[in-house]
């Protein structure tokens, strides 16, 4: 480009700059995505500031691993050389799940790293617990204190004393082994809120308790869920569906409400919420009538034959007869019943059947929360859509559904602690025998109860006063300080679970923290590795870093060596804690993190190989490459595996069913209907109200520091479809009052024809709130102010929406909205489901106009309500509590972090030569 | 040659805003504007309804409207196709974003100059693909060299079905779409409203110019947006009262039947404000009434006093004048102002005018200097020779400058010019009775008939703008 004369002579006259530069005449080059390895620590860019001035700039590019959901994709880290510090993520192309590409929660994690409010150093609480006034304390200060507690509680004896309550683990067995090494039975999840529905219906077919769709040859991909926008594994996932959808899959999505999976579906069934079995079953009837099941499949690997001794031992033992049997037995599974239980229309479930039948084995489904998490009697969503699978012959095959555990890397620990000798019952109380797993959501209301008290509570990347329901009862748990002694929130973010700690200690987001990964993503399985990158760049450039909070922001630390560092101080030497945290390497030393991963990375298949040929070793591999792919794919493991059921076979038939007490659940049937079903909704102002789907770029709540994913998503009106919106007489952005069965919160309408008539939803993800004492995540928090009603009344009112404010990031003071949406989580009923122990997130409400003075955000609960209503749910499990040869929970079944056998049994019984399943004790870690 | 473009895969797109992230990320893009993003439809009536998502930015227009109007060069087109910018060289004049027929450009808030996609230039100079493309879960946006047979971007095209937006504007542009409708591609198809499913709209997003922070948390009751969601909220401030309660049954009705935008980026509001329409105003008067002074001096209807020039040329050259500071406080860097005529691009209105200003300027100012020394009155005949023109210009030239902004239908405005001119010589003739009578009558009239002007002005500034918002 030219300049004019004009132009040429006032710059040389100086009356205006020079602003001559070199422009580009375009690059011939063809373009690539990614720089390959080797140029990885010698990366040069030119700054896109700077622009169109060349300025170059030189990074080092270290792999890590998201930790911003559950699929843990790859991510580069640009480490600026000049600054030393990260500048920007983007994907990390040898990680075989996200294959270099992400979500927008991956680029988002620098502004995790880089929020201006997070937590630098740690806190200890001055004041009462809850009243917000923090101190900031050493590491070594922390440490002591947190050990002497500990050791303390150890002392008195009990293993259930001490826990860890995790919410996202996303490591692989690590805080499992700490805690057995200290011996307690002390590990709680977040999966009663998340996966236990799904699972257990998994786990009755085949023990393994999460699929693995193959979408990417997949004839028909069946969704009860919105993987193409959220979920385990999102990303992964919406990459292969959408290869799969190329290639002329079908696309069936199942969902009440139009997310955008459902969008993009080429069939939308928007079922009545619980009434998903019906259809399965509807459809399972209509492959066994027209013939279309892999007959191999379903007489080779399922356990028809115990249903006929079973329950037709006056037949002949034949499989032709079964399959007349089994037409009998699901003769009320018309497609007229499943369209009047699921109010579609009678076309659409014949429609999409018959695309599901001429699937065969190129069927892939899935369910994670959804309607396996929403309703009671969710399990048998999962429990009945696995049956299809079954059917057609689709377990286990290329384009069909296998066990997630089949494409998942178990690793292998340096040193293994023995079980713990006790049983927690407030994690596993004797009437939830098939819960999968801890009762977690009902811990205040098992404390509030007398069945326990803990004397050290760690929550580690868990804020149950927000993300779980009735959260004021979390909050006067965490208040009573005889209920729990001591409560340490491991968190690299402020949240409103913190704010009710003794202790806050600022844990590293990706890209600050060590952690093994291995999800499945496909059908291949890897390992990944995530890892404190600044760490690993000080590596490269010779400098020594003994903790990671060296190099890390402030003093933000990672789990993995608190833990150790942690353990070696609980021990005064008599306790045999020490002995586990040694070193595999250098005989009488305490371990360190880097042996901790070269132990692990030394011991995976085909790692250490891989790593010869490029002249390293495994732990060397890893931090290069930051994954590994250790088989291309996993298909049909079944035909060495066989299947881990007390048959051996694919369980269609479930005798710990009949054992446990649920006769009626003996084979998949649709004989629970759900608490929201159109029969328990009675009144004419009473709706379901669908409260748990998630957003494509958020994650419950640890994206509220995320500006760019905030600026996106910061509300979360009511959905209601325009002939309710008309019955209520409301429109768009006027205000609605939902009632639930402890309180109400008031929120505003978003009229849309993509709901269900009679389902209003809302989204899980917003409404998160500060007291004026609090701190954090200003982008996305309301202030709020918290009142005692007196009698178990809680209120809670929405001071102010968002508000910018000034800060070194300029951006802090052009947040443009104001609305931060509701807490609507607050005010559900905990449900426990008996059999899955899930809760039943869906909540039966009623909608009316506000009253006067009630206004948008004001929420209020009544504790004591609360409370009768979970004795109510919890008085179902307790009817049917049923021990067969005193077992607390079926051997076979998983508990993460297992007691050692004899616990299994309730006091008087133990193991005897009869019962030969040894307990199962899954060493790895759940992701949840 | 080599010409980059690309291609929108709206079969794949899922709408998950990784690419708005991935080039957050990339350019360190504020809060409040993007150069990329999805925006979101609903269509249909349940359950035969359905999302769509589609990924928009700046399309790297072959006949792009926002380099032909950009008055300093700052925006350029690459010579492989890529529409880039230099912020050193923008004055924040806005132009572009007037210009630009697509809503792609942003005036930056840290450096208050124009910004936009510029394709990852900077990658791209190294062989990288930009970053948006390399984020995308779903790979459903393809970049690459359309004026290459190999590459992988034509054979898409050539497999693929395609549009593009607004083919009407004539801008050629270079993003093709595979997929997808004309509700969304068209910004005008879907209501821009005060509240979308996930974001709030209430607080008014201007156009991020100099004002911005001062302007966060108050009201901006230059955008519509806010008047949009006030109108909502006294609509439903009282639900009892049944008219209201009709009214929003009535608009549920008509909403249900056409299609609902359900996620936008915030709205850029107005992007010039009152002072583009008083600078409309102040130079209409300084060159009406000297141009129909001048007509009126030589068809022998107006005896020119050494009085009346004083006041004709001290008057005029005052609005002139004013004409300038309304210019240059309207930009959002105000001291690059000379860059108009000192970088000029010879293309656009804005550097012709700034031109036609000086030269008429000059005009007033010779005749000043002639009234001021003293010398003979024959040479201010002779200077309204040049006057005259150059004052016809003045008054007229910012119709053919709106004309250049191609994404307001002042473009499509055909009479704008004689309009102008119209408005030129009505003020002109007003403020000459203002001057030259005493009868309160004739003020009435005259003071009505600017005040008039001043409104019809104002309207043609904010009307396609609040039209066209997008």
């Amino acid at each position: 480009m030219g300049n004019t004369i004009i132009e040429n002579f006032a710059q040389k006259l100086r009356i205006i700059p020079n602003l001559d530069r070199q422009h580009a005449g375009g690059n011939l080059q063809p373009l690539r995505k990614f720089p390959s390895p080797e140029e990885w620590h010698h990366h040069t860019e030119l700054d896109a500031n700077a622009w169109p001035i060349r300025v170059e700039k030189n990074y080092s590019l270290v792999p890590t691993t998201c930790f911003n959901c559950e699929s843990a994709c790859g991510l580069l880290a640009y480490v600026d050389k000049d600054s030393g510090e990260v500048s920007k993520f983007e994907g990390n192309p040898h990680h075989p799940g996200s294959r270099g590409r992400n979500c927008a929660k991956g680029p988002a994690t620098i502004n995790q790293i880089q929020d201006t409010e997070r937590i630098m150093h740690p806190l200890r609480r001055t004041g009462k617990r809850g009243e917000g006034g923090w101190e900031q304390i050493s590491w070594d200060q922390a440490l002591d204190d947190i050990a002497a507690k500990i050791r303390a509680s150890l002392k008195r004896g009990g293993v259930d004393k001490v826990v860890y309550h995790v919410g996202r683990p996303g490591h692989e067995g690590y805080a499992n082994r700490v805690l057995k090494a200290w011996g307690v039975d002390g590990h709680n999840s977040h999966t009663n809120i998340c996966s236990a529905g799904a699972r257990t219906g998994y786990a009755l077919w085949h023990k393994h308790d999460r699929p693995s769709p193959d979408h990417t040859n997949a004839k028909v991909i069946l969704l009860t869920s919105s993987h193409l926008e959220t979920g385990h594994y999102f990303n992964p996932h919406a990459q292969r569906i959408l290869e799969g959808m190329m290639d002329g899959a079908k696309l069936i999505v199942i969902d009440p409400r139009l997310s955008n999976t459902a969008a993009m579906a080429d069939h939308w069934l928007p079922t009545w919420p619980g009434s998903e079995p019906a259809l399965f079953l509807a459809w399972a009837k209509m492959i066994l009538e027209r013939g279309l099941f892999d007959r191999e499949f379903m007489e080779t690997q399922v356990n028809w034959e115990m249903w006929m001794d079973a329950v037709h031992s006056d037949e002949p033992r034949e499989f032709e007869r079964f399959i007349e049997l089994l037409v009998e037995e699901y003769a009320e599974y018309t497609p007229e019943f499943a369209a009047a239980e699921c109010r579609i229309p009678v076309e659409q479930v014949i429609e999409a059947g018959e695309v599901v039948a001429g699937a065969g084995s190129q069927l892939c489904t899935h369910v994670w929360r959804s309607a396996a998490i929403g309703n009671l009697g969710g399990w048998q969503v999962s429990r009945t859509l696995h049956f299809l699978n079954v059917l057609t012959g689709s377990v286990g095959t290329v384009g069909g559904t296998s066990p997630n555990s089949w494409s998942k890397f178990k690793p292998s620990l340096f040193d293994v602690p023995p079980d713990p000798d006790g049983w927690n019952e407030l994690h596993f109380p004797p009437e939830y025998t098939l819960s999968h797993f801890e009762m977690s959501h009902i811990l205040p209301h098992l404390v509030k109860d007398g069945r326990g008290t803990m004397d050290v509570y760690f929550t580690r990347v868990f804020n149950p006063v927000w993300t779980y329901p009735d959260g004021f009862s979390w909050i006067e748990m965490l208040e009573n300080e005889e209920a729990v002694g001591c409560h340490i929130a491991l968190t690299p973010t402020w949240n409103e679970t913190a704010f009710f700690a003794d202790y806050v200690l600022p844990m590293g987001h990706s890209a600050e923290r060590h952690d093994v990964n291995s999800y499945a993503t496909s059908s291949g399985k890897w390992v990944a590795f995530r890892q404190p990158v600044l760490r690993e760049y000080a590596r490269r450039e010779g400098r020594e870093v003994e903790f990671t909070h060296e190099v890390n922001p402030g003093e933000v630390w990672e789990e993995d060596e608190f833990w150790i560092e942690l353990s070696w101080r609980i021990d005064d030497g008599s306790m045999g804690i020490r002995e586990h945290f040694m070193s595999p390497y250098r005989e009488g030393e305490k371990i360190t993190v880097d042996e901790y991963y070269q132990y692990l990375f030394e011991r995976v298949p085909g790692l250490p190989e891989a790593a010869e040929a490029e002249g390293t070793d495994a732990l060397g591999y890893m931090r290069k490459h930051g994954a590994f792919l250790i088989e291309e794919a996993t298909y049909e493991k079944h035909k060495e595996e066989g299947w881990p059921t007390p048959s051996g076979k694919q369980e269609f038939y479930s005798e710990t069913m009949i054992e446990f007490g649920y006769p009626e659940h003996s084979i998949p049937h649709y004989r629970q209907k759900s608490h929201v079903h159109p029969e328990n909704l009675t009144g004419e102002d009473e709706y379901c109200l669908l409260p748990n789907f998630r957003l494509p770029q958020h994650i419950h709540s640890r994206s509220a520091n995320a500006k760019w994913l905030v600026e996106i998503a910061h509300r979360n009106p009511i959905w209601i479809h325009p002939k309710d919106a008309r019955k209520l007489g409301v429109a768009e952005g006027d205000l609605l009052k939902i009632e639930t069965e402890i309180g109400w919160f008031v929120d505003k309408v978003w009229v849309t024809e993509g709901i269900k008539p009679g389902v209003v939803g809302c989204s899980h993800h917003i409404g998160r709130w500060r007291r004026s004492q609090d701190r954090g995540n200003r982008f996305m928090t309301n202030e709020v102010a918290i009142e005692n009603l007196g009698e178990g009344k809680m209120r809670m009112r929405t001071v102010s929406g968002v508000e910018p404010w000034k800060s070194d990031d300029p951006d802090t003071n052009r947040i443009w909205w104001r609305d931060g949406g509701v807490h609507q989580n607050i005010t559900h009923a905990v449900q426990p489901d008996p059999i899955s122990g899930s809760h039943c997130w869906l909540q039966k409400v009623r909608l009316s106009r506000p009253g006067p003075g009630e206004e948008y955000g004001d929420i209020e609960v009544d504790r004591e309500k609360s409370f009768a209503y979970y004795k109510r749910w919890n008085e179902w499990a307790k009817e049917r509590e049923t021990h067969p040869r005193g077992e607390r929970r079926p051997l076979w079944m998983k508990r993460p972090l297992a007691p050692r056998r004899e616990h299994f049994f309730m006091p008087g019984f133990g193991p005897n030569a009869t019962s030969s399943d040894s307990a199962e004790n899954d060493g790895s870690q759940e992701d949840e | 040659m080599t010409n980059f473009g690309f291609v929108i895969d709206n079969r794949k797109c899922i709408g998950c805003h990784a690419c708005t992230v991935a080039c957050k990320s990339e350019h360190d893009v504020p809060i409040g504007v993007n150069r990329t993003h999805v925006k979101y439809i609903e269509k249909g009536q349940y359950p035969d309804v359905t999302r769509e998502f589609s990924v928009h930015r700046c399309n790297h227009c072959e006949d792009s409207p926002c380099t032909t109007i950009c008055p300093t060069n700052a925006l350029f087109t690459r010579d492989d196709g890529i529409v880039d910018f230099d912020d050193d060289r923008c004055i924040g004049c806005k132009s572009c974003m007037q210009a630009c027929p697509y809503d792609a450009l942003y005036i930056d808030p840290n450096k208050g100059t124009a910004a936009k996609c510029n394709y990852c230039a900077h990658r791209i100079e190294h062989s990288y693909e930009p970053a948006c493309v390399i984020v995308c879960p779903v790979e459903a946006i393809v970049s690459g060299d359309l004026d290459d047979e190999n590459s992988s971007i034509s054979g898409y095209l050539r497999e693929h079905e395609t549009t593009v937006r607004k083919p009407e504007s004539g801008a050629r542009p270079n993003v093709y779409y595979v997929e997808t409708s004309e509700d969304m591609l068209d910004p005008h198809a879907t209501e821009r409203t005060g509240e979308y499913l996930w974001t709030d709209q209430a607080a008014g997003v201007g156009h991020y110019a100099k004002y911005a922070d001062s302007r966060m948390g108050a009201a901006d009751t230059n955008s519509m947006i806010v008047q949009l969601a006030l109108e909502k909220k006294a609509r439903a401030a009282n639900p009892r009262d049944r008219a209201i309660i009709r009214d929003v049954m009535e608009r549920l009705d008509e909403q249900a039947e056409r299609p609902k935008r359900s996620y936008d980026q915030p709205a850029k509001g107005v992007l010039w404000g009152w002072e583009v329409s008083a600078y409309i105003v102040t130079k209409a008067i300084a060159a009406g009434t000297y141009l129909v002074a001048m007509l009126a001096m030589f068809a022998g209807l107006l005896e020119m006093t050494d009085e009346l020039w004083w006041t004709l040329v001290i008057g005029c050259t005052g609005f002139l004048g004013l004409t300038g500071i309304l210019l240059v406080k309207d930009l959002d860097r105000p001291e690059r102002f000379l860059y108009v005529m000192l970088r000029p691009n010879w293309n656009s209105w804005l550097v012709k005018g700034a031109y036609i200003l000086g030269g008429f300027g000059g005009v007033l100012a010779l005749s000043g200097a002639v009234l001021f020394l003293d010398l003979d009155r024959a040479f201010l005949e002779y200077l309204a020779i040049a006057g005259i023109p150059l004052a016809t210009l003045t008054g007229v030239y910012t119709a053919w400058l709106f004309g250049q902004a191609r994404g307001r239908a002042w473009s499509k405005d055909r009479l704008l010019a004689a309009k102008m001119l119209v408005e030129m010589l009505v003020l002109g003739g007003a403020v000459l009775l203002l001057l030259t009578s005493s009868k309160i009558l004739i003020w009435a009239v005259a003071g009505a008939t600017i005040i008039a002007v001043c409104r019809h002005a104002h309207h043609t500034v904010m009307k396609p703008q609040l039209e066209t918002l997008h």
